[in-house]
């Protein structure tokens, strides 16, 4: 089920409803109804087969955290110290459990070559898996769920499920025992509301408008000119921003409006000065699961420089790989590794800020081209015609299919308007400003201050990214 | 709770109400407009007629009909009026582009259940009988096929339904809207003579393999199992299937493809299936000299006149063509026979070389491999 449905809509209405009225009468009864209304979530998005894996890790989870915590029910939540006894070899093994999973549904085909391949994947499985290896980190260290009644939701918890953010433990948890957990305030209700109309404009508005640039771009390579490739390459990085923190953004809202907080996950990447400070602001949970559950152990920056940089690799050459089982996904990784070593020896404040923050921008933008490339070739194709000289301005077949019946409305009254540019312009006008906006939607629930114009605002780009949720699929006949 | 946060609880609410309303009226202009036809057949203006898929549904609904008109693009340029006149009755035609058999068996589930036809006509489109059938165009809307009312909110709260809605106003406004005779057509626009047909066709290079007789078998017993279907659960409708007649130069082209045999096993396949029931006949305009060897008939390959399409079923309802269980062997080896020994060079005359010569500064592109 994806958020940009009228389904979701209808199903986030009535959990909430529902938990929250089941709530007042009893916190369990909500907790139960949140349960029940997550793992419809998860059969209507990835069928039963998903929720049995799924199910079966989470199991393997908490058979492990109670078999490692003997003293569990003894130590009071998110306890400073840690408990006494573990036994970690049950959490090692679970650990070992949820990356052969992970190995066997996601890349196995992958090593294999191609021979050996399960075919589909679990629904959101590389989340569930990072929080999970989170939680067993965490337990490891001492830390303790409160109950174990919670831990379902910490797997399936339909706002996060898909594409997370990661939920760290101790973020998480407390909150399930806080007196905001199903009933929330105005102001969380208001909050909530808001996240959710700014995730759904930033998804459905922006990101899927410069999705249809981008693969009208990425589908005839060989007819663009130099700035069409441009406009390709910013589009998707702008696309890839929108799409995930409006996704972000709606799960944030979706889980305030249950009177839970999810972690900020972006906030304004695309300002940063260095590709460091990027993967500061960038997927930040993803960040700082890597950093505590992998930069760190391997030694992180404690043991020289070289091994600093070969952590830093390590872990970046991991996360291509975590996005997706592919030689592109690897490149991609080991760039930014590659980018944050030389950065690291060679300094980061020896450039004024305004080119350090070209460099970092151009930077990511290149980056992207290979995450987005179905194979290098095609990545170096991308970035071959974006260096030629060829200065034609980009082609009116790039906005093809882009924003279609709003032109089409606008031909009706100015027959002679060039809506191509016009399209292309707003398109990327609105992206820009959205993603240099210098507070996030996250950030900007914390200090929601319920004024009328945004009430307007709002409500306009509510309606138009509802309306647009469905379109006239325009059936293009391949003979004519 | 502080003023604040009761202010926030009023904001949240006001916009909820807010959105809620916009909505409701977008819905109610596009439910009251109703450009797709879905919920009634305009008494005050005239349809405009946009997009086959999403207009059928409410065809099929609001225009009864005695005989039904049911095909791809191949009976596009059809006029209901056209099947009316040949089988003296009234007429409805249901044109699914490029359709799949799963789309048209969207299309007769609701035909059956917001109707009772007399008779359903259906071509059938050798290219789409011998395809995958679980390939998918995305472009059905489900939601007004179905049994569903909630999914009706797809069609109601779309943005696109929205400006169709506005479209459809303006259009009348300025003397436009279409009869429904003159829906979908394509015919008035289009070049139909036999420079044409022979101009658009990219006749393929000689292929080294010939497909085995099987190739297409699997496909077309499964798309057959939908017409089947239909056979047996209206039993009280008469169904009349008839090959599209695909220009010459579909069997060029098949020739060429090393396709012959696997079409041909193919088409005896629908023969033996489609004869055995009592309720369905079976029609081969598809094996007719007058019309697929006269290519001013055609815009491409396959596409033909809508005046050719008139003439189809005329003669299918005077019984010519018939394909029976008694008749259909050596009816299928004749024409293997006919399209074997045809001189396909032949058609590209000296007439068509004069004209491509005065347009063109070099040779059709498959020429260099006759």
């Amino acid at each position: 089920m994806n958020f940009q449905t009228l389904a979701f809509l209808a199903f986030l209405a009535l959990t909430v409803t529902g938990c929250r009225l089941a709530g007042r009468f009893r916190r369990d009864a909500g907790l139960i109804l949140l349960n029940a209304a997550s793992l419809f979530f998860c059969v209507q998005g990835g069928g039963w087969k998903s929720v049995f894996v799924l199910a079966l890790g989470a199991v393997v989870s908490a058979a492990a955290v109670r078999k490692a915590v003997t003293q569990a029910a003894a130590v009071p939540l998110g306890a400073a110290e840690p408990v006494d006894s573990v036994d970690r070899r049950w959490l090692i093994l679970a650990a070992v459990w949820h990356l052969g999973v992970l190995a066997v549904f996601k890349y196995a085909g992958f090593f294999t070559g191609g021979a050996v391949s399960v075919g589909w994947v679990p629904l959101g499985l590389s989340f569930f898996t990072f929080q999970q290896l989170w939680l067993l980190k965490e337990v490891a260290n001492g830390f303790s769920p409160a109950s174990w009644t919670f831990l379902p939701l910490y797997a399936f918890f339909f706002p996060t499920l898909v594409s997370g953010p990661i939920l760290k433990p101790q973020a998480f948890f407390p909150q399930l025992q806080d007196g905001r957990f199903l009933q929330p305030s105005g102001r969380d209700e208001a909050a909530g509301l808001y996240a959710i109309a700014i995730g759904s404009a930033k998804k459905v508005l922006l990101a899927d408008n410069l999705g249809v640039i981008v693969d009208n771009g990425w589908n005839r390579l060989e007819d663009l000119s130099a700035p069409a490739a441009w406009l390709v390459i910013l589009g998707y990085t702008l696309q890839l921003y929108l799409d995930f923190s409006g996704y972000c953004d709606i799960a944030s809202g979706a889980a305030r409006l249950l009177g839970l907080r999810l972690p900020v996950n972006f906030n304004s990447p695309y300002r940063s000065l260095s590709v460091g400070e990027f993967w500061k602001r960038w997927h930040i949970t993803l960040t700082s699961f890597l950093r505590e559950c992998l930069y760190f152990p391997l030694g992180g920056s404690r043991k020289g420089t070289a091994r600093t940089c070969a952590n830093i690799l390590t872990v970046f050459l991991l996360s291509g790989l975590w996005h997706g089982a592919g030689w592109t996904f690897l490149v991609w990784g080991g760039l930014h590794g590659l980018a944050q070593i030389a950065e690291r020896l060679w300094g980061r404040e020896r450039l004024p800020a305004a080119l350090r923050w070209a460099l970092t921008f151009a930077f990511v933008n290149l980056a992207w081209v290979f995450f987005r490339a179905p194979n290098l070739g095609a990545a170096l194709k991308l970035l071959n015609t974006a260096l030629t000289a060829d200065f034609r301005p980009p082609a009116s077949w790039l906005a093809e299919g882009l924003l279609s019946k709003e032109a089409s409305a606008l031909l009706l009254f100015f027959p002679r308007l060039n809506t191509a540019a016009l399209r292309i312009g707003a398109v990327f006008a609105g992206a820009l400003t959205v993603s240099f906006w210098p507070r996030n939607a996250v950030g900007e629930m914390d200090s929601f201050r319920p004024t009328v114009w945004r009430l307007v605002l709002l409500t306009l780009a509510a309606a138009w990214t509802v309306l647009s949720f469905s379109g006239v699929t325009t059936f293009i006949y391949s003979n004519f | 709770m502080d003023t604040f946060d009761k202010n926030c609880r009023r904001w949240a609410r006001r916009f909820l109400a807010a959105v809620l309303a916009l909505l409701a009226l977008c819905a109610g202009i596009v439910y009251a407009i109703d450009p797709c036809l879905y919920y009634r057949m305009p008494e005050n203006w005239k349809p405009v007629f946009f997009n086959e898929r999403y207009q059928s549904a409410g065809m099929i609904k609001h225009i009864p009909a005695e005989t039904v008109l049911m095909g791809t693009s191949m009976v596009a340029n059809i006029r209901p009026s056209a099947a009316a006149e040949a089988f003296h009755s009234t007429a409805l035609r249901i044109t699914i582009p490029d359709g799949y058999f799963s789309e048209f068996d969207q299309a007769a589930d609701l035909l059956f259940r917001a109707q009772d036809p007399k008779r359903l006509v259906f071509c059938l489109d050798m290219n789409t009988l011998i395809r995958d059938p679980s390939g998918v165009t995305g472009a059905m809307p489900a939601c007004l096929y179905d049994r569903n009312p909630f999914n009706d909110a797809e069609y109601l709260l779309n943005k696109d339904t929205l400006y169709y809605s506005l479209y459809v106003l303006l259009a009348n406004s300025w003397g436009g809207g279409q009869d429904l005779d003159e829906s979908f057509l394509w015919n008035d626009g289009t070049v139909w003579e036999r420079y044409e047909a022979l101009r658009t066709y990219r006749r393929p290079d000689l292929s080294e393999t010939v497909q085995p007789d099987d190739a297409f078998l699997a496909n077309t017993d499964e798309n057959l199992s939908v017409l089947t279907g239909w056979f047996q659960a209206h039993p009280d409708t008469e169904f009349i299937v008839y090959f599209a007649p695909y220009s010459i130069l579909a069997w060029d082209r098949a020739t060429r493809r090393g396709e012959l045999d696997a079409r041909f096993a193919a088409l005896e396949r629908a023969c033996q299936t489609l004869t055995a029931f009592e309720n369905a006949s079976l029609y081969a305009p598809l094996f007719d000299r007058e019309i697929v060897e006269n290519l001013d008939n055609y815009c491409d390959y396959i596409h033909h006149s809508g005046e050719a399409g008139r003439l189809v079923l005329q003669k299918i309802a005077a019984g010519e063509h018939r394909i029976t269980a008694q008749n259909y062997a050596s009816v299928l080896s004749d024409w293997r026979q006919f399209v074997t020994s045809y001189d396909y060079l032949s058609i590209w005359d000296d007439d068509f070389f004069a004209r491509w010569n005065a347009a063109h500064d070099a040779p059709p592109v498959w020429w260099g491999n006759p």
